[in-house]
């Protein structure tokens, strides 16, 4: 045959198809070029140079894999939509004298095209995109962006052939697989393939139950796991029965559910139920796997976006939680306190809002009526709930500092618990029993004791006598007190909290205690702890995390609207002749279309609503893994989880009427 | 009793921009009187289904009115246009048009569940309608798991069930062969013995030559009718073949 012949009919059909195959191109575009850009970030040594990119360049790497694996699944998946949609063509070209290796040709030179565009486009978005999300990453972490920060050409090199190579491989994978479709098929079916699959489906009772247990295994295990520990453990369990739980009740639960109302005969023959549930098993049939797996990527979405715009907003509070004031040296004595006071003044600061008391804390198990100081101090996911850190200040400290006006008598306490509950009246604590006069709120601020897994207990006690006492019991239990005085806690912070003060402060702090520590003139205890260094650390840990989220996010997010717009339009064709049918059995035209919009409405807005679902019930087990890297607080959360949902649907429902016009114009064609 | 009266019906399809104007259907009268059995025939695109499009409202005419029971069917609203068509007529079609996700039976049902009726009810009346139709066993299948023939008689179980005032059949043995063709046709000739109207469009002779009038259509005029009157089916069948090919050779008749 005529040489270029077969590249000139791929031309064609590709043109021909174009409202097929328009939306594959742009989404191979996308996913090349966030590949590209994910990978070129992930290896760009000029990401080194700035502070906190190394935890950045890490968490980066993991994106490459899980961006690598999507685009694999991603690509493939879609592309079967398209072949499905092709069969018939196929089917007749074959009829029509072509045979199967010239099919192949074909297939071939589309694939080839098909690659070659979305490689030579997705590279030069990925180019033009990559520098803008340098500036974004070095945005988030809150640094200026080196000068020159174009990859060198010979990293560029590689970056693009492993990208060219990935993608290569899979545009290969998918002509093989184009290839065995047309080979295993007879003519005649690849002309009626569309019109297989209009049997009614069975009703799988078995998976549908089964699909049912994971669904409230997993939601079982979110909702009660309170246990830290244990919630990081059992998180990804809960996660995989989800998401089995999930396909099993989108393809199985479905038709089964139908199938119950359906053998209802007083139920199904009435006029609204019987085509919409007809209807809905069909389509639900069709569908089913295209719905679930919207519905799973809308929850990674969700969760993902959720979680870590969580982090990174409320990274301020947690901040803030952790280290209560600019500098704060805890742990401490009166010595060192003089120390670091002179350092910082000698360095030209003056300090504001000076912070100090006293206090002794240790770690101690739960009891029956109170607490045991304990020295062992390892738990795990059992005695996690166990374990407690205890803080104990005096009452005048406390009033001073809380500016209340509590008074105690000598075996009274002020008590506040947090992450565990205690009721009693009294608690026994290192062989004395106290009695409970209040349970109080207000407490003076300590980094130490916020960010702990375990529950915390705050102990004002009525005197200095009796934290000395107490003290004392800890160093004669072997106790981690040198001189069975209490420690000293000793904050401030520095003028209009600005940020290179608090730096400068750091240094001479720094400066001084090394000098100290080297020369041994001062009796060092405890540590310094500078909330704007401390900043660097956490901005580089969340800003990583909120910045793989949103680029995943928005990957998936991308992928469920190809897959929303690749459905709607099979449904369309599928519809226009049901369509016509009923009308003409004397439906109106208004009948008809409202009937078709409410089970389009159903089978669009279901994975929607199954993910809000999910995110929901995925919301205590998160919240309890969160309350380990931010000290923000449930309600926090819950505005987070809103706000990312919120967002999502009105995205989602964006897509809805966009692609709606695509379905109706179909249907009424 | 006349139940069907189509006065000077006329039918022009416009283009885009008003050019190229079509007349598919020119001044057509005729009726169909209670208990008749028409057939229309006439060669494609003489515009056999333009008038039955028009007879269903499917379409509005651009002259003429079509009464049914003296009632004009374009001075029906359009809201209440389906049920019209859902309690006054019956459609049988030639490519079937079963909905392939029911079975038999709830194709059947369909008109009757549009119109409201309880599961009782409809169940009552299909009873008799499927034994007709002999298909009583094979209710529970679906349209693809029958043949060519039995879809069409569920069809018209379908059609029929609601107790329509005219049948309306397009070139319902167009998609069966002639052992299937034969059936229906003896099927129609029954329904039509019981008392039911039937207007079949068609331009299969020998479905033709079962019914009790046969009216031509030429290039969207009325150009012949044929009463069978007392003449046996071979004799009927003869007579129409002869007009066939008078209406073919162009000659001019009007009776």
């Amino acid at each position: 045959m005529n040489k270029g012949f077969y590249s000139r009919l791929a031309r064609q059909n590709l043109r021909k198809n174009a409202r097929a195959y328009g939306p594959f191109i742009l989404a191979a575009v996308l996913t090349v070029a966030m590949f590209y850009i994910i990978l070129a970030l992930a290896v760009d040594p000029n990401m080194e140079s700035m502070t906190g990119a190394t935890t950045i360049q890490i968490v980066l790497r993991y994106g490459v894999v899980v961006v690598g694996l999507f685009a694999v699944i991603f690509l493939f998946y879609t592309n079967s939509f398209l072949l499905k949609r092709r069969q018939r063509e196929f089917g007749l070209f074959n009829v029509l004298g072509m045979e199967k290796r010239h099919l192949v040709k074909v297939i071939g030179w589309e694939t080839l095209y098909i690659f070659l565009l979305s490689l030579a486009l997705g590279l030069i978005v990925g180019l033009a995109l990559n520098k803008a999300l340098f500036l974004v990453v070095a945005k988030i972490l809150g640094v200026a962006a080196p000068m020159g920060f174009l990859l060198s050409p010979r990293l560029l090199g590689t970056v693009l052939a492993v990208t060219a190579g990935l993608f290569g491989a899979i545009f290969l994978f998918i002509f093989l697989f184009g290839v065995r479709r047309v080979y295993v098929a007879r003519p005649v079916e690849l002309l009626q393939a569309e019109h297989a699959g209009e049997r009614e489906p069975k009703a799988k009772w078995l998976m549908a139950a089964l699909g049912l247990a994971c669904l409230g295994a997993g939601y079982y295990i979110s909702i009660t796991t309170t246990n830290v520990l244990q919630a990081m453990l059992l998180f990804f369990v809960a996660v995989v029965l989800v998401i089995i739980g999930t396909y099993l009740l989108f393809t199985a639960g479905s038709i089964a559910m139908l199938k119950i109302l359906k053998n209802n005969k007083r139920y199904y023959y009435k006029t609204r139920h019987f085509t919409a549930v007809s209807g809905m098993m069909y389509r639900m049939k069709q569908n089913a796997v295209g719905l679930a797996n919207i519905c799973i990527l809308s929850t990674m979405v969700l969760v993902m976006i959720s979680g870590t715009s969580c982090l990174m907003l409320g990274m301020e509070k947690s901040l803030s939680e952790r280290y209560p004031c600019d500098v704060n040296i805890p742990l401490t004595n009166a010595e060192t306190i003089e120390m670091v006071k002179k350092a910082v003044a000698e360095a030209g600061i003056q300090p504001e809002d000076e912070v100090w008391y006293e206090y002794v804390s240790f770690a101690a198990r739960r009891t029956e009526d109170g607490l045991m100081p304990t020295r062992d101090y390892s738990f795990d996911a059992d005695s996690q709930d166990l374990l407690a850190d205890v803080m104990v200040v005096d009452l005048a400290d406390y009033n001073r500092i809380t500016g209340q006006d509590h008074t105690l008598a000598p075996d009274e306490i002020l008590l506040r618990v947090d992450r565990a509950e205690y009721t009693a009246d009294t608690l026994t604590l290192h062989g004395k029993t106290y009695t409970v006069k209040a349970q109080v709120d207000e407490m003076m601020k300590n980094g130490d004791a916020t960010a702990n897994l375990t529950s915390t207990w705050y102990i004002v006690v009525a005197d200095r006598e009796e934290l000395v006492r107490i003290a004392a019991a800890e160093q004669a239990t072997g106790g981690g007190m040198t001189d069975g005085q209490p420690h000293q806690y000793y904050g401030f912070e520095v003028p209009g909290h600005d940020e290179d003060t608090a730096l400068a402060a750091r240094k001479a702090i720094r400066a001084a205690w090394s000098k100290a520590s080297d020369d041994g003139t001062v009796d060092l205890a405890g540590t310094y702890e500078i909330r704007a260094w401390e900043r660097q650390d956490f901005v580089s840990i969340y800003g990583s995390l909120f910045f793989l989220g949103m680029f995943l996010g928005l990957l998936f997010t991308m992928a469920a609207i190809l897959i929303i717009y690749y459905k709607q339009m099979s449904e369309g064709r599928d519809d226009r002749e049901r369509f016509q049918i009923m009308q003409k059995v004397g439906m109106s035209r208004l009948e008809v279309k409202r009937t078709i919009q409410s089970q389009v409405l159903i089978v669009f807005f279901l994975p929607l609503v199954v993910a809000g679902l999910h995110t929901g019930f995925a919301f205590p087990i998160i919240n309890r893994v969160l309350a380990i890297f931010s000290l923000v607080g449930t309600d926090f959360y819950i505005w987070c989880v809103l706000g990312s949902f919120g967002a999502f649907a009105a995205l989602y429902a964006v897509v809805y009427a966009l692609t709606a016009r695509t379905y109706y114009k179909l249907v009424s064609m | 009793m006349t139940i069907l009266q189509v006065e000077g019906l006329s039918k022009t399809y416009t283009g885009r921009f008003g050019a190229n104007q079509v007349k598919a259907l020119s001044n057509v009268s005729f009726s169909v009187e209670q208990g008749e059995y028409v057939a229309i025939m006439g060669e494609s695109g003489s515009g056999k289904t333009t008038l039955l499009n028009m007879l269903a409202a499917f379409d509005k005419p651009t002259g003429g009115k079509v009464l049914l029971e003296g009632r004009d069917i374009s001075e029906i609203h359009e809201d209440e246009l389906a049920a019209f068509r859902r309690d006054c007529l019956g459609f049988v079609f030639q490519d079937f048009n079963l909905l392939d996700n029911f079975n038999l039976r709830d194709n059947i049902f369909l008109p009757l569940v549009l119109a409201g009726m309880s599961y009782v009810d409809m169940s009552k009346r299909l009873q008799p309608v499927a034994q007709k139709m002999g298909i009583t066993d094979i209710l529970n299948k679906y349209p693809y798991e029958v043949s060519g023939g039995q879809k069409q008689r569920a069809a018209v179980a379908r059609a029929v069930i609601t107790g329509p005032k005219l049948l309306l059949a397009d070139e319902p043995t167009g998609a069966l062969d002639s052992k299937s063709s034969e059936g229906l046709m003896e099927l129609f000739a029954s329904l039509n013995a019981d008392g039911q109207t039937i207007l079949m469009v068609t331009h299969s002779v020998r479905a033709a030559s079962h019914a009790g009038r046969v009216i031509f259509i030429k290039d969207g005029e009325l150009f012949h009718q044929l009463y069978r009157g007392d003449m046996a089916k071979e004799q009927f069948y003869q007579k129409i073949a002869d007009t066939l090919t008078l209406l073919a050779t162009g000659g001019e008749s009007h009776e």
